[in-house]
């Protein structure tokens, strides 16, 4: 099991002003540069990393590659990094590299950072859509539909699902009409208090339609927890998976919200092998967002 | 009850969600194709087509034990043992997280343990079911033990009744949901389930005569979305598929399962299966099926349809079949749902238009402007449909005004083209009014017939389509007390027409969530939405309701991305297609025409008929699909102008 016994907040032009030594031996980092949240994290990680390590996964072949080396899922335990100082850039992230690179620290008993930047905006839907008051997001490019993510692979039968709502209702709206899951037994939960005061009612705005079309046949249960804060979300998981247990369901996890909150549901994973883990794939679209803002640092640690 | 407390009880259009025990009994329409498309005298394996919504789940729950032998049934037929249908539908999640490129070999292990203990779940229900009404069944097995035998040589475990089975399914479910992270098959139970069937039905014959000349047919739903190597292994089922037991399929319209066996040898048609088409025979008697099982969720919704035969009972009951084919009955049924329900005609809604002072005053103008004399200006605008269709028609260049003259003069040689002409250009005239002018709403889209039109073969589309115009008139209406369907009021035009478009809208906008093409999907909905939509505004349209359109390419494989993705919108069924051709244009390299989704017309205030439409590029097609907002904008700006269309207000959309 793994916990965090740290976290550190800082605003990105201070730290990149700062003279700093190279502390992390590796960082490992998403190869494909989205924003300028990429850019920043590029010269900052230059800048404290001694190493960088491109990750990427492979849905088809449900491998790994690690900076040009190829692993298969039933073969992560051939991957060490024994005795390194480690840094893992989630800024970009999709959810299956952190969900696997926390695996493989779980496994080998290994302390890492997990470095994030928030943006200062997302890029907004250019279409105009006329008299549609709702402001749309365009953060990513078509996926293949939600799908159980190895290891965490499971019964979706008398399951109940928990989903971070994020700013793209779609993808939330695939899980629900892909009536694959049950949505009476599932519990929401909105970033409050988010980036920036107000843009939690953009994410009420664009999940609106898919949470009344649940609650058509459904209660959901909402929860609230700070959108750059894993830690309440973790709570939060802990208490539905708690419930979960209690009846005999098994939790499904679909977080489809921020960053932090996909941290606190991978982390949450690598401690609890029963849950299931949901991701639709999705391409991360260029200029994505727009600026940077506080640059986040959780120290994650072997739980004693 | 008010209309309220009737909506909170149709919360759901999803038959799906209403039963938990698989059971249809009492909540399914015995469809008039029934003998057409028995699932269980079928002697070949079959594959169910449909579109989404077309129900094919509920058709095979019909068949199969769960309602046949429904506990709630008086009484049960013992011919019900000539065919015992098993209904399979797979955790489809888990079963496309068990990828053989991470789990190798095992991954198939997995799956054939998730559809043995399925099936075997199934049988244990089964037999329950067939306990409610035959008892001789269970003390039959109980005493000769065959078949408790062969469980417990499955299970390796002592089974000695239903219930210590049904323990024993739920014990290993969840031994093996604990196998996966990290994999473990140390000691997992490997059961094959094809053979594990045979074995057990085997010796469920020897212990009780009822089962001994018994056909088990298996069908398994949502085929499509298994792995390709899941199909291979249920295709080899299927290949091998004999009298006593038989393996079938459901899956969506338009979709491309495999028909890879895991042999070298292919499933063919018709030799191995034959494909049902639900669509093809939902579409023959779908306006009285409709209103009969619009019926039946009212009444399950706690309404009575009194003074009728219509029950439950009586729409669930095949033996009714041939006097429902009866006029009378149907003339009867079809009154009830149109009462409430009532469909204007093209005439009325132009009177209903020419009532506005505004219109009619269009109309004096237009006939002003055409020196039309006064005497023949009064009898036009007595005319509705002529008015309006003079109103539609006179900025064509072709324009002639004397053929209206001659018609009101009562000239034979100009009537059938004054009648054709209205035919063209009436309905045309009112789509288009409603967009010129934000002032208007005439219910284009209201009425049962046209809920018909918009949804066919989709039951679930026409059900939300009604619940929406009862939900509109809920928040119109003064309270009214329902008990009975005839209390229902009769739906006023514009609640039905904004229903329809409410629906509609929000139909577009779940789009998107249709993977793998979501994004791509919704951005061509909207985008040819909104061109047939400025189609539609034109003032000077030769070409009345623009809403289908053709792509000049051929299908033959070149482009993979495009043709998979166009499978992909028939699949999800934003596009429909049909054989007939409609566009004319003798050039054409294509023989394929499609439409948007007709209930997608009233979020663009189109037509919802098929009528004229346009050929599209490649290169355009693709522009429109995934170009950026500024490159649609010069595709949509070639049309304005091709079209004669004002830049001015055409992002206008329709208030609600």
């Amino acid at each position: 099991m793994i916990e965090i016994y740290d976290w550190k907040k800082e605003v990105g032009t201070n730290l990149l002003d700062n003279n700093q030594e190279k502390m992390y031996d590796i960082t490992f980092s998403c190869p494909e540069k989205f924003d300028d949240r990429s850019d920043w994290s590029t010269s900052y990680i230059a800048k404290i990393s001694k190493e960088v390590i491109d990750v990427s996964y492979s849905h088809e072949n449900v491998s790994l590659m690690l900076g040009g080396n190829q692993y298969s899922l039933r073969n992560f335990d051939s991957i060490s990094y024994p005795d390194m100082h480690i840094l893992i850039d989630a800024t970009v992230f999709p959810l299956p590299e952190l969900l696997h690179l926390f695996s493989i620290f779980e496994k080998n008993n290994q302390s890492f950072d997990v470095l994030y930047v928030q943006p200062m905006e997302y890029s907004k839907n250019t279409d105009d859509e006329g008299i549609e008051k709702i402001e749309t997001y365009k953060l990513s490019d078509d996926g293949i539909g939600p799908q159980q993510l190895p290891p965490f692979v499971n019964y979706s039968i008398n399951s109940s699902l928990f989903v971070c709502l994020g700013f793209e209702g779609h993808r939330f709206g695939a899980l629900v009409h892909s009536d694959e899951y049950d949505t009476s037994n599932m519990t929401s939960l909105i970033g409050i208090p988010a980036f920036k005061a107000g843009w939690e009612n953009k994410a009420l705005e664009n999940n609106f339609k898919v949470m009344a079309d649940a609650g058509l046949n459904a209660s959901p249960n909402y929860k609230i927890a700070g959108a750059n804060d894993p830690l309440s979300t973790y709570e939060i998981i802990s208490k539905v998976y708690n419930s979960a247990c209690y009846q005999g369901r098994t939790l499904c996890l679909a977080p489809f919200g921020t960053k932090p909150t996909a941290i606190a549901a991978a982390w949450f994973a690598v401690n609890h092998k029963n849950v299931v883990m949901i991701y639709d794939f999705v391409q991360k679209r260029k200029k994505m967002s727009h600026g940077t803002d506080t640059v986040h640092l959780w120290k994650f640690r072997p739980k004693i | 009850m008010e209309i309220n407390d009737v909506l909170n009880k149709l919360s759901t259009a999803r038959m799906e969600y209403q039963t938990t025990n698989h059971s249809v009994l009492n909540r399914f329409v015995v469809p008039y194709f029934i003998d057409k498309c028995d699932l269980r005298a079928s002697s070949h394996s079959v594959a169910l087509v449909g579109s989404r919504g077309s129900g094919k789940s509920t058709y095979i729950q019909y068949f199969s034990h769960s309602t046949r032998f429904d506990p709630s049934l008086e009484s049960v037929d013992e011919r019900e043992f000539e065919c015992i249908v098993l209904y399979w539908k797979p955790d489809i999640t888990y079963c496309q997280g068990l990828k053989i490129e991470w789990l190798g070999d095992d991954a198939i292990l997995f799956f054939m343990v998730h559809a043995a203990l399925a099936l075997l779940d199934e049988l244990a229900c089964m037999l329950e079911n067939v306990n409610n009404h035959f008892p001789v069944v269970m003390h039959a097995i109980e005493s000769k033990r065959n078949f408790l035998s062969c469980v417990s040589n499955v299970t390796r475990c002592n089974i000695e009744s239903l219930d210590q089975l049904k323990r024993w399914i739920r014990d290993q479910r969840y031994n093996i949901s604990t196998r996966l992270n990290p994999i473990n098959t140390d000691g997992m139970i490997s059961i094959e389930p094809k053979e594990m069937l045979v074995y057990l039905i085997g010796a469920l014959r020897e212990d009780c005569s009822n089962f001994s000349t018994s056909i088990f047919k298996i069908f398994i739903d949502e085929f499509e979305l298994l792995t390709e190597h899941q199909q291979k292994i249920i295709n080899t089922y299927r290949k091998e598929s004999g009298k006593n037991l038989n393996w079938n399929v459901a899956y969506k319209a338009n979709s491309s399962p495999t028909k890879e066996t895991t042999s070298n040898q292919w499933l063919q048609r018709p030799d191995d299966f034959r494909e049902e088409d639900l669509d093809g025979y939902i579409q023959e008697n779908y306006k009285i099926y409709a209103a009969e099982i619009l019926i039946l969720t009212l009444q399950n919704a706690g309404l009575s349809c009194s003074g009728t035969q219509l029950t439950p009972q009586f729409l669930g009951n095949r033996n009714n079949v041939r006097s429902r084919k009866e006029k009378e009955y149907q003339n009867k049924t079809l009154d009830i749902v149109g009462r409430f329900l009532p469909t204007p005609s093209i005439k009325m809604l132009s009177e209903f238009c020419l009532e506005k002072k505004a219109i009619k005053n269009k109309v004096k103008d237009a006939l002003s402007l055409n020196a039309i004399d006064k005497k023949t200006t009064d009898a036009i605008l007595k005319d509705a449909s002529l008015a309006i269709t003079f109103l539609g028609t006179y900025k064509q260049k072709s324009f002639d005004p004397g053929i209206f003259t001659k018609y009101i003069e009562g000239d034979d040689s100009v009537h059938k083209k004054m009648r054709d002409k209205i035919n063209s250009y009436e309905y045309n005239t009112l789509l288009s009014l409603n967009l010129q002018h934000a002032y208007i709403q005439i219910p284009v889209y209201a009425g049962f017939d046209r809920f018909v039109t918009m949804t066919t073969p989709n039951v679930r589309h026409f059900k939300e389509l009604c619940f929406s115009a009862l939900k509109q008139c809920n928040d119109v209406e003064v309270s009214h007390d329902i008990q009975t369907i005839e209390d229902i009021p009769v739906l006023p035009l514009e609640c039905m027409h904004l229903g329809t478009i409410s629906t509609s809208d929000s139909l577009v906008k779940e789009v998107i969530s249709y993977p793998p093409y979501g994004n791509k999907l919704s951005q061509m909905v909207n985008r040819i939405g909104e061109l047939f939509k400025i189609s539609q505004k034109s003032v000077y349209q030769s070409e009345p309701e623009r809403d289908i359109f053709s792509i000049e390419y051929d299908f033959a494989g070149e482009d993979r991305e495009l043709e998979d993705f166009i499978q992909s919108a028939l699949c999800w069924r934003v596009l429909v297609e049909d054989e007939s051709r409609r566009i004319k244009d003798d050039i054409q390299s294509t023989n394929r025409e499609f439409q948007l989704n007709p209930i997608y017309s009233a979020k663009f205030g189109i037509s919802f008929r098929k009528k004229r439409g346009i050929v599209f590029t490649v290169e355009k097609f693709k522009c429109l699909i995934s170009g950026t907002y500024d490159q649609y904008s010069v595709v949509r700006k070639s049309y304005q102008k091709q079209w004669k269309v004002d830049d001015g207000d055409i992002k206008q959309g329709i208030l609600l």
